[in-house]
């Protein structure tokens, strides 16, 4: 018989992770299939997240979890007066400081797994990355291919125009 | 050009850069991307098709983006009347772009102010949320204290039929609170602004309004109101935050019926103006917080008692919450002027009257109550009936501090004294018919040496408990006064404490008595001396005809001792009926 507060998590390539239930509810989607699941000892398939990144969300969850309580309370603002008031601390600005790619599974992993707080965060980080940038050093920044004609380039650039007369 | 919005591309391939986040994400990055001059935010167009479909055509951007991002102009903008234009033009054209989503706006229109003929403060950015007023589902404003009043009036008039939550807030630092300023506000007229309510079809949704107290007023008030948050500085407590009059709030509470969340920070009016009276006279037969569930009253003494009272005579409903919040009295209040003011005490005068017979009657007797009460007291008082607080009062950390430095008292010796020093909570407590029933009280007197006449007030005002648990380190002392062995005492306080021991508890006694503390550790008293001193407390009393508890549990601190714990139950077999004692 196991253990009733663990849960067992199966990434897409097969690695397994035994959590704490309390702390994978930090996922909306993961909490409700706990509670539609009852109490049971059947593993749990995560078929869009590899282990890498998997550990990453659990890492994060588990330095969150007591967040998760403090937003179980009545005087929460709602999602967007959370977003507008994110701020990105230290831990979390190390928990992103990893490669672009793996950086851009978390954040959709935690889309996907609707781990509101970890994409609030995600996001900022990465727009943080982009603020103050020119679109180039952006394209740079992200290996983003420029797929724009020279005409149309030009076009939005005089569009613009009004943005940059300073 | 044209260009679609990029589809989701899913999680199950790998993802390689920000251009295959799925549209949403892309939305959610884009739209934090903050900025000092928010005009730039179209740059982010020419970064590639998809980033230029997202500016271009995505409303939940820009929604996204007056939501998150353009929170505080900067002074650089503010201060140039070039990129002020902008600014709002840039603004205007983000929320016309945001069509249909809901917003959720805060702004900081504090410093973004122009004068207009006559010398009033008016926000040009303010009323750039007049053509989506039908979208604002939440509005959080920071306001300068000189603002004119009557532009909030105007726009709060508009069809704002979404709005669910107002906050209305004036920035931290203003003229009011430098060193040594000494902010005297103008008493408000009866033909001013505040005392006029809103158009009847104003805000019919608002359920939420938060607000720094100087500006509340009936015209803030809603019949839709569940939630009020009236709130002042924290830190140093500012007249110019406070509610103005008495008149003000009085009113403006009186036009929310439908409350269930009050909150009162800082923000009790000092006075009271003449004409005001009748507001005021009309109070208790208002029917205002019947529908109260939860209040919470954070103030100094003098004003958080005040304010209590007025809850008593609410009355505040048998199910609402009270928790009280006592905080150190910091800065002298302005005096004089038209209006009814009241004395105010300055710290070096502290007088901590707080057990008011209104807020007795609040914690114990509201009408209609018939639920056995619980009470706990140990740094503060919090008052249970059935399962539910009803009342909780405490010091803030520091003015617990300046109390126990000041008198040497706990908040229990504190508040046993204060009852003792009303007459009138006097009766009430010794009164058979007056006094609260309360069916359990746990105390704990924490490290305090606790004077052993103490206990002869304590035991005149809750003797009658039905059971009683008493914690503290020094729990012997109890013991020496039970049993009427008091040690260094001076002769007259021997034979008061003799009188004392004799006369109370007399015909009545807690049916269940717990005693937590008696401390093998330090005392250094031998465990034979303390088994007989436990034990002579009850059997004298029996002896002497006197109510003996029929449950009495003894829990020691330190290792386990079986034979203090077997002296302790023998010597009391045939005198209370159970007996239990154990190591804690």
């Amino acid at each position: 018989m196991g253990d009733s507060n663990r849960l067992t998590l199966v990434a897409s390539d097969g690695g397994k992770f035994v959590v704490d239930k309390e702390v994978v509810q930090m996922s909306v989607l993961l909490k409700n299939m706990i509670e539609d699941l009852g109490e049971t000892d059947e593993s749990i398939p995560i078929p869009n997240v590899t282990s890498p990144v998997l550990t990453k969300v659990i890492e994060f969850c588990e330095n969150h979890r007591t967040d998760a309580a403090r937003t179980d309370g009545p005087n929460v603002d709602g999602d967007d007066a959370r977003m507008r008031t994110a701020v990105v601390s230290d831990w979390d600005r190390q928990f992103f400081d990893v490669d672009q790619d793996l950086m851009f599974e978390i954040i959709v992993a935690a889309n996907y797994l609707d781990i509101k707080s970890l994409v609030d965060v995600g996001c900022k980080v990465v727009a943080d990355m982009i603020k103050g940038k020119s679109p180039q050093e952006i394209r740079d920044l992200f290996d983003i291919v420029n797929d724009f004609s020279p005409e149309e380039e030009a076009a939005l650039r005089k569009e613009n125009e009004w943005a940059n007369d300073r | 050009m044209t260009a679609e919005l990029q589809t989701a591309s899913g999680i199950r391939g790998h993802i390689l850069n920000i251009s295959d986040l799925p549209t949403e994400l892309l939305i959610n990055v884009l739209s934090r991307v903050s900025s000092d001059t928010p005009w730039r935010m179209v740059d982010l167009a020419l970064v590639c098709r998809a980033w230029y479909a997202v500016t271009k055509h995505s409303s939940a951007f820009w929604a996204n983006v007056v939501s998150n991002t353009w929170r505080f102009p900067s002074l650089s903008i503010i201060s140039s009347d070039a990129l002020r234009t902008r600014f709002l033009g840039t603004y205007a054209s983000a929320l016309k772009r945001s069509l249909p989503y809901y917003l959720d706006i805060s702004l900081d229109i504090s410093q973004f102010l122009e004068l207009n003929m006559s010398g009033a403060s008016k926000s040009t950015l303010l009323w750039m949320l007049a053509p989506p007023s039908k979208r604002l589902v939440s509005l959080s404003l920071v306001i300068s204290s000189e603002s004119d009043l009557q532009q909030f009036y105007d726009f709060l008039s508009l069809d704002l039929c979404a709005l669910e939550e107002l906050s209305l807030a004036t920035p931290p630092l203003t003229l009011s609170n430098f060193a040594g300023a000494v902010l005297v506000l103008p008493l408000p007229m009866p033909e001013d602004l505040e005392y006029r309510q809103l158009p009847s079809s104003a805000l019919p949704h608002l359920y939420t309004l938060r607000v720094t107290g100087f500006l509340f007023g009936p015209w803030l008030a809603r019949p839709s109101l569940k939630h009020l948050h009236l709130v002042g500085a924290d830190a140093t407590a500012r007249i110019s935050d406070r509610v103005r009059t008495g008149g003000l709030l009085l009113g403006g509470l009186q036009g929310c019926p439908n409350l269930e969340t009050l909150e009162v920070v800082n923000t009790f009016p000092v006075w009271t103006m003449p004409y005001e009276v009748p507001v005021v006279d009309a109070w208790p037969h208002s029917h205002a917080l019947q529908k109260l569930r939860s209040c919470t009253v954070r103030d100094e003494p003098e004003w958080a008692i005040k304010f209590v009272k007025y809850l008593h005579n609410a009355p505040l409903p048998a199910s609402a919450t009270l928790d009280v919040t006592l905080v150190s009295p910091q800065s002298s209040t302005p005096s004089g002027g038209p209006g009814l003011s009241y004395p105010h005490k300055l710290p070096d005068d502290m007088e901590i009257l707080f057990f008011t017979e209104h807020l007795c009657a609040l914690a114990f007797r509201r009408r209609g109550d018939t639920v056995p009460i619980r009470m706990e007291l140990d740094t503060a008082l919090r008052v249970y009936a059935g399962d539910r607080k009803r009342v909780e009062l405490k010091f803030t950390p520091q003015l617990l501090a300046q109390s126990r430095k000041r008198y040497g008292l706990t908040f229990p010796e504190t508040l046993v004294t204060q009852i003792m020093a009303n007459p009138e909570l006097a009766r009430t407590f010794d009164d058979r018919t007056l006094r609260p029933e309360i069916a359990e009280l746990v105390v704990d007197l924490g490290d305090r040496l606790t004077d052993k006449l103490w206990w002869q007030l304590f035991f005149r005002f809750f003797g009658h408990v039905r059971r009683l648990e008493v914690r503290a380190r020094d729990a012997l002392s109890l013991f020496q006064f039970l049993s009427g062995k008091p040690k260094d005492l001076s002769a007259d306080q021997h034979l008061s404490f003799l009188v004392a021991a004799r006369s109370l508890p007399s015909e009545e006694f807690v049916e269940a008595f717990t005693l937590v503390g008696v401390d093998f550790r330090t005392q250094g008293s031998d465990e034979g001396e303390i088994a007989r001193m436990v034990v002579d407390a009850f059997v004298r009393r029996k002896a002497e005809g006197l109510v003996v508890p029929k449950e009495v549990t003894l829990r020691y601190r330190g290792a386990r001792r079986p034979a203090f714990e077997e002296r302790v139950s023998s010597g009391l077999d045939g005198v209370v009926r159970c007996v239990v004692v154990g190591s804690s």
